[in-house]
This record gives C-alpha cells, structure tokens and sequence, in this order.
C-alpha cells in the first residue's frame, strides 16, 4: 500500500512546513493510525478536514482546489443515492460497481476513455 | 527474525553513516531528527511509505516492521505507541526503533539483501553478517555521529542524542570497534 495523492498532497505540506504525522494528528483532532489509515487510502477522507486543513495552512485558492482534487481522487467509497432508480437500474449499478474490484489499471483506463470519447461523440 | 547477508565491518558501517545523513537532509553531526526523515522516506526511497498502526496490529514484541511493498518500495508499520511515545516525549528507545527499520531500507537498497537460506551452525549468524546487527549498528552510527562523540560519557550521548540508556551503552562499548575486523556472534536485540 503506497499514499494516496491526499496522503502525497499532506506529506509534502509537512516537509514543507517541517512538521509530522503527529502533528497534523492534533490539527485534525484524530488519532495518529486514523490519519495514518487515511493517508494511506484504507479510509476516506472525512469532510469537515478540507476546512481545518486550509485554515491551519492558510492554503489559497489554487492549494485548496489542489486538496480537493486530491480527496477526491484518493476516495475509497462512493454513496450511490438510488431512491429514485427502478430494480433495473439498480442493478445495473450494482453489477457496474462489483465489476470494478477485479479490474486491473490498464483495463480502467481503456474504459474511462472509451466512456469519455463516446460522450465526446454525443 | 534474521537473516544472512553480505558481511559488513563497523568501520565500513560507520563510514556508511555521514551518506545516509545526506540523503536525508540532515547535516553530519548533532541529533538525527528521526520523525522529520520518516517523513522523508518517499523522497529517498522511491516507493517507499510508513504507516502508524494501532498496537494490535503488530505482534506484541514487534515495535516497529519494514516489509517490501507491491510498488517496489518498502513500508514500515509502526506502533502507535511507538510513534507517541518517540513524537510527543521523545524517547530515545523508540525513536531508535524507527530509524532502525529506515537503515533496514538503507542497507536493502545499496545491496545489503537478505540471503533466503536458515541453516546455519548452531542457528547462528556471525555479526557481521546480520542483517539486523547491520541495521542495528548503522542505527546506533546514524543517531550517535563518531568524531563528535566519541569522548563523551555515557550520560552526554543519552542526553544530546535523545537515545535510550542502554543504547547509549552499547554504543560506548562498540564505540572501540571502529576496526576492519569483521565482529563475531552477537545478541541481535537491543
């Protein structure tokens, strides 16, 4: 298990800063192997941390749409709302959502551009 | 556990020392600020991580571990303990722990690769070629620079480098060593 890019993006604004894990640790109020858990992309990211991050380090606009990229990039769970959606639908996203543990890099990538030239298309 | 590696002399352990200070920023004497470099790790060893993990996560006797990981790097898992005890008191024995599973890395990366064979006379691996009395001794070098040590007491080396009692010990008592001698048989544990 490597850091995700958030795990990256805080390690790099320590060295910069010359502090630790532990002292983002206290920052965010959590326990050193949950930030630990987090950085290294076995837990999300919680919310109420962009806000307390960008404070702490008085990020600008630029650094703190760099975090969020960041987050989101390295999001472990996504909430799929389906109150709306008929059996079929839901399905669909369950059989699309199983379908990804198994995939490897290469094969996600293909797919991804795949999905984003056809919308290129449309 | 140990294993067997190419063999090392504590001179050329020492020698070693200075190279790996440089790699992590860190001038050739003073304290080794062991927290600062871990959080260096990525930038020197390509693929490599640490994590800190709740203590039951690691077996009971087990402080500190560094294992390869699936990116080609290591990551050393650490204590939470361990980590605590090193960032908000400072003590020595666990900082020394940590930096001790960074020379693991070290020591790897510049070829100083484990040897996969277990049978040896009576169990034993001559000193020399340990790969944990390598990273123990490198650890001591790295936390307790020679030239700027070597006439202090005991009670000096535990205090300016924030190392633990008995490590100070033992590094007075190796500090004589600084020899070609390949070292013999040892008790691997600190």
């Amino acid at each position: 298990m490597s850091y995700t890019s958030f795990g990256e993006f805080m390690r790099v604004l320590r060295v910069k800063n010359h502090e630790v894990m532990g002292d983002v640790a206290k920052i965010l109020e959590v326990k050193v192997p949950f930030l630990s858990a987090v950085e290294n992309g076995k837990k999300n990211v919680p919310n109420e941390w962009i806000d307390k991050i960008v404070n702490h380090y008085e990020l600008n606009s630029e650094e703190k749409k760099k975090l969020e990229e960041s987050i989101e990039e390295s999001k472990t769970q996504y909430k799929i709302i389906m109150n709306d959606s008929g059996i079929n639908q839901r399905k669909a996203a369950l059989q699309f959502a199983r379908s990804f543990d198994g995939m490897d890099d290469e094969t996600a990538i293909k797919i991804m551009n795949l999905l984003k030239n056809k919308k290129g298309s449309d | 556990m140990d294993y067997k590696t190419k063999p090392l002399t504590r001179r050329e352990i020492r020698a070693l020392a200075p190279y790996y200070r440089e790699l992590f920023d860190v001038p050739a004497t003073g304290p080794f600020p062991v927290l600062e470099a871990l959080e260096k790790l990525p930038d020197v060893f390509k693929g490599s991580n640490y994590e800190v993990v709740e203590d039951k996560d690691l077996e009971p006797k087990v402080m500190a571990q560094c294992s390869p990981n699936e990116t080609g790097g290591f990551t050393i898992k650490i204590k939470e303990s361990v980590y605590q005890g090193a960032y908000e008191n400072g003590v020595g024995a666990f900082l020394g722990f940590i930096n001790h599973e960074m020379c693991h890395v070290f020591l790897f990366v510049i070829g100083y690769t484990p040897i996969y064979e277990r049978s040896f006379e009576n169990n034993t691996i001559p000193a020399y070629r340990s790969v944990e009395w390598q990273a123990k001794a490198l650890d001591g070098e790295v936390m307790i620079p020679y030239e700027e040590c070597k006439d202090m007491s005991e009670s000096e080396i535990e205090e300016k480098y924030h190392v633990s009692k008995s490590f100070a010990k033992y590094y007075k008592k190796n500090l004589k060593k600084g020899s070609d001698a390949y070292e013999g048989k040892e008790k691997t544990h600190w």
